[in-house]
């Protein structure tokens, strides 16, 4: 399988930088989506099937915590699978994210943390990864 | 360098500058690298257990290799994109330095990057004000840490 992934983040160059480390680290990636808000990501989920999202958190509009909770609330997006990106250090917050079912990776992060984070959130084994090659697209680039 | 902040700096903003925008930096600037001008830079605020801000200045040459690195992207790119990867990488290091500040006790709230004027740049340190300057291939970055509490 290769994952739809869903980026969220306000900073162009940021969602670029996961997109291409999460292209590094060897998870098969399908199409990419991304968001600059939380509210822009919401759109995304409605309009396309994501399996994967990765979202920061201090975001204009809607943060990433939000829109986690936003995420967990709808039937259709409750059992998405969420990566919380962030240089957040607060161990309450990082504990409400991970209460919401969240993974959370801190800024910088390497590939092969993501693809570490990546198989055990979502039980995919490394095996399946490496039997599926990654989809080329341009969508996440610049 | 004063100790007037009490948080030891260099290691945190050279592991981001390393990690984030893999730029290998050092604490020994050569004399070249002293005398050159920041032409770039970025501020941001936080607040939480301890409030301050945290500034990021430039000399020519740093903020393109940060973004070209960040990207994957060789050859002139976009200065819009520049000045994004310059506040990203502002807001990455507050982040890491708030964080570490406090061992993980309590929250901060960051605001977003503002980009700052060269032109009215000082070698002034305020009260409270730590400075570290480092060294790269590409030029040199000089990060200060201003706590208006402790």
């Amino acid at each position: 399988m290769a994952f739809n992934v869903l980026v969220v983040d306000d900073s162009a160059v940021m969602r670029a930088m996961v997109t291409k480390t999460l292209r590094l680290s060897g998870v098969p990636v399908g199409e990419v989506y991304q968001a600059a808000n939380g509210e822009e990501g919401l759109d995304r989920l409605r309009d396309h099937w994501v399996d994967l999202v990765l979202l920061d958190l201090n975001m204009p509009q809607m943060n990433g915590e939000e829109l986690l909770a936003e995420i967990r609330s709808h039937p259709d997006t409750a059992a998405v699978a969420v990566i919380v990106v962030s240089t957040e250090g607060s161990e309450a917050r990082i504990k409400r994210i991970k209460d919401l079912g969240a993974a959370f990776v801190h800024k910088p992060f390497r590939p092969e943390e993501l693809r570490a984070v990546i198989r055990d959130l979502t039980g995919v084994s490394d095996d399946t990864f490496d039997s599926v090659p990654a989809v080329s697209n341009g969508g996440g680039d610049f | 360098m004063t100790p007037s902040t009490a948080f030891p700096l260099y290691p945190t903003a050279a592991a981001t500058f390393e990690e984030l925008a893999m730029l290998f930096p050092s604490d020994v600037l050569t004399e070249e690298q002293q005398e050159l001008p920041f032409t770039a830079g970025v501020s941001v605020r936080f607040f939480g257990p301890k409030s301050g801000r945290l500034e990021v200045r430039t000399s020519a040459g740093v903020v393109p290799a940060i973004t070209e690195n960040m990207l994957g992207a060789e050859g002139a790119v976009d200065p819009q994109l520049q000045s994004d990867a310059l506040g990203e990488l502002g807001n990455v290091l507050c982040g890491n330095v708030v964080s570490s500040m406090t061992n993980g006790v309590g929250v901060f709230h960051l605001h977003p990057p503002r980009q700052l004027d060269p032109a009215q740049f000082t070698d002034l340190l305020e009260p409270n004000e730590e400075c570290v300057d480092i060294g790269f291939d590409e030029g040199r970055a000089q990060v200060r840490l201003f706590l208006s509490s402790r």
